[in-house]
């Protein structure tokens, strides 16, 4: 994606807000109107407490599911500009595949101010991606508490790696498409997760999502194995069946899990957590630092 | 059809009603589509932004950058989709033909999953190259490929098989669906379900940069279609007859293939697949006002421009602030019409 | 004039035509006569160019028919072919009309629909000129067909000053009633004394004796005799060729028939 931050906009509109929040000010306070395209970008514009400005989310925001009564714009990568556009909104938040880039481009040619979150939208760029929110919301205050709230969960897993002496080959499987398993090679939202929480990407040398056949997958011997669900769901059972897993250590050591994929890959505020969660399977030896409480996972309200 | 004993004042009354019919409602269709949206605009300032020089307001860009290149764009596909129906329906002398049949389909969908699938890596510089306009150029470079390899295959001797194009469209159609299938196997779910939304077709986020090759090459076309008009209602009579008439049978022939190629290529790299409009168009029209190509083909023109717009106009509005893929609209009235059609003449028959 | 020159056939191993020789000149009613497969139609297409010629030549006045472009042939030859099916809803007039643009940038529109109603009233439609065409029953069906192919020559007679045109008509009688069988070789005769030739594939012996001044009798390709109608139609010619032993009847009137013997 070749799209740039919109710097002078970005301070035109600080400036604005600032002016606004000067006490005694005889206008009218505009309250900013904000879409947001992506999961991740919901949930911190929730996490920040400024879910009033939201008029609009697309289809991958589900969480919280108060998100999903908001007005749908639809797919994230199928916008349509003038839908976009009929919320009358002030700024359009979009995780980097936000698209199409056509469309994009229609919106970038009205007022809107854009921002497509290209450069952060890893596992390292969360606390960033939750910064650049914080300050174009002008939520600064809760932003930074999000942010330390954020740090304090990263420390907390690094307490947990150090004290990992060999990581464990872990194999994240997606789905299955027509018999085959959908594994997560290099590249991957799922494969930068794995290494956060001090695994080893057992299909690492592939690239990208990819389907694994029977012959593929029985060298890789994962010792865990990982795969989407919701919470409680247990289909580990049809995976640990399939004849390329069978045979495989997770399945012996009964280590196949069922993890929450929007938490675990949205890279939004509650990723660390899901990760330190998933650290914990992949070392039950170690421990939390002192004064350390997972709340994971979050009260979904469903 | 009707058995009315004059048939030819039936057909002139439709005639002398339809075309200006036609023309008011595309007229009313247009200011509508340029007044309805998303965003609302009162109609007397669509007349004010449309006359006057404020460029500067958002709703003149929301009118000049948006909406108004989407209704040219509606109506010149849906022009340019049912005369080429009305084309393919007369060259293969069949009222059921349509424009996919010689393969501009699925030449077109090879070119745009080529792009979708591989375009992070085999094609990387190419999407590189060609940035926003990567897609259209695939999809349209697939189609005139496909379409080039079946010509190719019916020309032959100093004729041009209708039936070989068939035959080539349905042989070609298998390859490149077992091509397709393979991309898809290696694809991306991202990637499935950009793929999956091409194939519902799409008008929305067009430029005028972007539209412009594409409304060109389907101007062209079907003016020169139009122009094929008389030699066409010779070519209904047989290929014998039309050849003793002095029509050079194998040349029409391969213009028509060429220009509902280049017409047909130039619709779906744009916007994806819209179906059923080549077909329905046509059909209907030729119902009403008789299959002489010289009314058929005019009314094609606009009667498809208007169908299109009013579809899409459905299509941007009816889920606001989404959008439904436009080829779902299409398909929703195709087919139901289709299948009402066949009925139809199954009762005739019997 | 127009004729075949030593003509020959070959689909393969199968042998069409025969080193055959026919002339048709201006003004002459001529039929190609035979059983089936004979080669009538496939001489009758070697001379309207629609077939090519293995060995000898085709030529319509003087010049190859192959060298010249389609749009040439049109306004030296008409030609009725035997199907006559329409799979579109045209009006009769509009299918009688389609010949127009033949000469459409000779004359006016006001003479082309003239020639056009001419047409239909030489064949007997005028009054179906209404009608949709695929409301007719097969006879009407083909009366129209003719009528365009009339209409396609009408035009060229016009005018003084161009070659009289042929008229080709294969087998056109199929599903005309027992009026119109005659009617049709009526109509052919009267453009002929125009000027027109015309060259017709016929299978009925007394409607060929009855209206042509020359014929040709073809079996398996090859001319077994050409001439007079009384010069071919001998009976122990027609037996040799057809299997059937026939009588040609003239009767004082009435046009020639033929009469079949019974038995063996």
């Amino acid at each position: 994606m070749f799209f740039t931050t919109f710097a002078r906009q970005k301070f035109a509109l600080l400036g604005a807000l600032m002016c606004f929040s000067f006490p005694g000010h005889s206008e009218e306070v505009k309250p900013l109107r904000v879409v947001a395209a992506g999961g991740s970008i919901t949930e911190i514009i929730y996490a920040l407490g400024q879910e009033d400005t939201l008029v609009g989310v697309d289809s991958t925001s589900v969480y919280p599911s108060l998100a999903q009564e908001k007005p749908q714009i639809g797919y994230v990568r199928q916008l349509s500009p003038e839908g976009v556009l009929s919320l009358s909104p002030d700024l359009l938040i979009g995780e980097s595949d936000a698209g199409p880039d056509k469309v994009i481009q229609q919106l970038a040619e009205t007022e809107l101010h854009i921002e497509l979150i290209s450069d952060h939208d890893n596992f390292a760029g969360i606390e960033q991606k939750i910064q650049l929110i914080a300050d174009l919301l002008g939520a600064n205050d809760a932003g930074n508490a999000l942010v330390d709230e954020v740090k304090e969960d990263k420390a907390a897993l690094n307490h947990i790696l150090n004290q990992v002496e060999e990581p464990p080959t872990v194999l994240f499987v997606l789905s299955l498409r027509g018999g085959s398993p959908i594994v997560s090679g290099s590249g991957t939202s799922a494969h930068d997760v794995i290494t956060a929480a001090g695994g080893s990407n057992a299909a690492g040398e592939l690239e990208g999502w990819k389907p694994l056949s029977t012959e593929a997958a029985v060298p890789l011997n994962p010792d865990v194995i990982i795969t989407m669900g919701r919470a409680g769901q247990h289909n580990t059972d049809n995976l640990a069946e399939l004849p390329h897993f069978r045979f495989s250590n997770a399945v012996k050591n009964n280590r196949v899990y069922v993890v929450n994929g929007s938490f675990l890959l949205g890279m939004g505020p509650t990723t660390p957590k899901a990760v330190i969660d998933l650290a914990t399977k992949l070392h039950p030896q170690a421990s939390f630092p002192r004064q350390y409480d997972l709340f994971y996972p979050p009260q979904t309200g469903e | 059809m009707l058995a009315l004993n004059n048939q030819a004042l039936a057909r002139e009354k439709s005639r002398q009603i339809l075309f200006p019919l036609l023309v008011a409602l595309s007229v009313v269709v247009l200011f509508a589509s340029a007044t309805i949206g998303g965003v609302s605009i009162d109609f007397s300032d669509v007349l004010a932004l449309l006359v006057g020089n404020n460029t500067d307001n958002m709703e003149s860009v929301i009118l000049w950058e948006i909406r108004i290149p989407r209704l040219v764009l509606a109506f010149v596909v849906g022009a340019g989709l049912s005369v080429s129906g009305a084309a393919m329906q007369a060259i293969f002398r069949n009222p059921l033909a349509d424009p996919g049949l010689i393969g501009v389909s699925s030449g077109a969908v090879l070119g745009a999953i080529l792009v979708i699938v591989l375009g992070n890596t085999v094609l990387s510089g190419f999407v590189a190259q060609f940035g926003l306009y990567a897609l259209p150029v695939g999809a349209f470079l697939g189609c005139a490929l496909v379409c080039l390899f079946i010509y190719r295959l019916s020309s032959g001797q100093g004729t041009f098989s209708v039936i070989s194009i068939l035959l080539a469209g349905i042989a070609v159609n298998a390859i490149v669906a077992s091509i397709t299938g393979f991309l898809t196997y290696i694809s991306s779910d991202q990637e499935l379900r950009d793929m999956t939304f091409w194939n519902m077709g799409s008008l929305s986020g067009n430029s005028w940069s972007l539209m412009t090759p594409s409304l060109i090459v389907i101007v062209i076309s079907s003016v020169a279609m139009l122009r094929l008009a008389t030699p066409l209602n010779l070519y209904l009579l047989g290929e014998s007859q039309a050849k003793h008439l002095g029509i050079s049978v194998t040349t029409l022939k391969k213009q028509v293939f060429m220009f509902t190629a280049l017409a047909v290529g130039a619709s779906v790299a744009i916007c994806g697949m819209i179906g059923f409009v080549g077909f329905i168009v046509p059909h209907l029209l030729r119902m009403v006002i008789g299959p002489d190509h010289r009314f058929l083909m005019p009314g094609c023109i606009i009667f498809g421009g208007l169908l299109l717009s009013v579809a899409d106009l459905v299509a941007r509005t009816i889920v606001l602030p989404s959008e439904l893929p436009i080829g779902l609209v299409t398909s929703a009235i195709g087919g139901p019409f289709f299948l009402a059609v066949l009925l139809k003449s199954y009762k005739t028959l019997r | 004039m127009i004729e075949l020159k030593n003509a020959s056939i070959q689909f393969g191993r199968y042998t069409a035509l025969n080193n055959c020789n026919i002339q048709v000149n201006r003004g002459e009613v001529v039929t190609l006569l035979g059983p089936n497969g004979a080669g009538k139609s496939t001489a009758l297409k070697a001379l309207s160019g629609d077939i090519a010629l293995s060995e000898g030549c085709a030529q319509i006045n003087g010049t190859d028919v192959s060298s010249y472009s389609d749009k040439e042939l049109a306004s030296l030859r008409a030609v009725m072919t035997q199907s006559y099916e329409l799979m579109f809803d045209f009006l009769v007039k509009e299918v009688v009309e389609m010949a127009s643009f033949v000469h459409a940038e000779a004359f006016s529109k006001k003479q082309l629909i003239d020639f056009s109603e001419q047409a239909m009233t030489m064949t007997d439609v005028y009054e179906l000129k209404d009608k949709n065409f695929n409301s007719l029953s097969g006879g009407q069906k083909q009366r129209v067909q003719l009528a365009r192919v009339i209409n396609q020559i009408l035009p060229i007679l016009d005018d003084e000053h161009a070659p009289r045109p042929y008229l080709f008509i294969d087998e056109p009688t199929s599903s005309l009633d027992l009026y119109h069988q005659y009617e049709v070789m009526r109509i052919a005769t009267k453009l002929a004394e125009k000027g027109v030739g015309v060259i017709a594939v016929l299978h009925d012996l007394a409607l060929a004796a009855s209206f042509s001044d020359r014929l040709y009798l073809l079996s398996q390709g090859n001319i077994v005799a050409s001439g007079s109608s009384e010069e071919v139609l001998k009976q122990q010619q027609v037996f040799e060729t057809y299997g059937v032993r026939a009588h040609l009847q003239h009767q004082g009137g009435f046009y020639p028939s033929i009469q079949i013997a019974k038995g063996n």
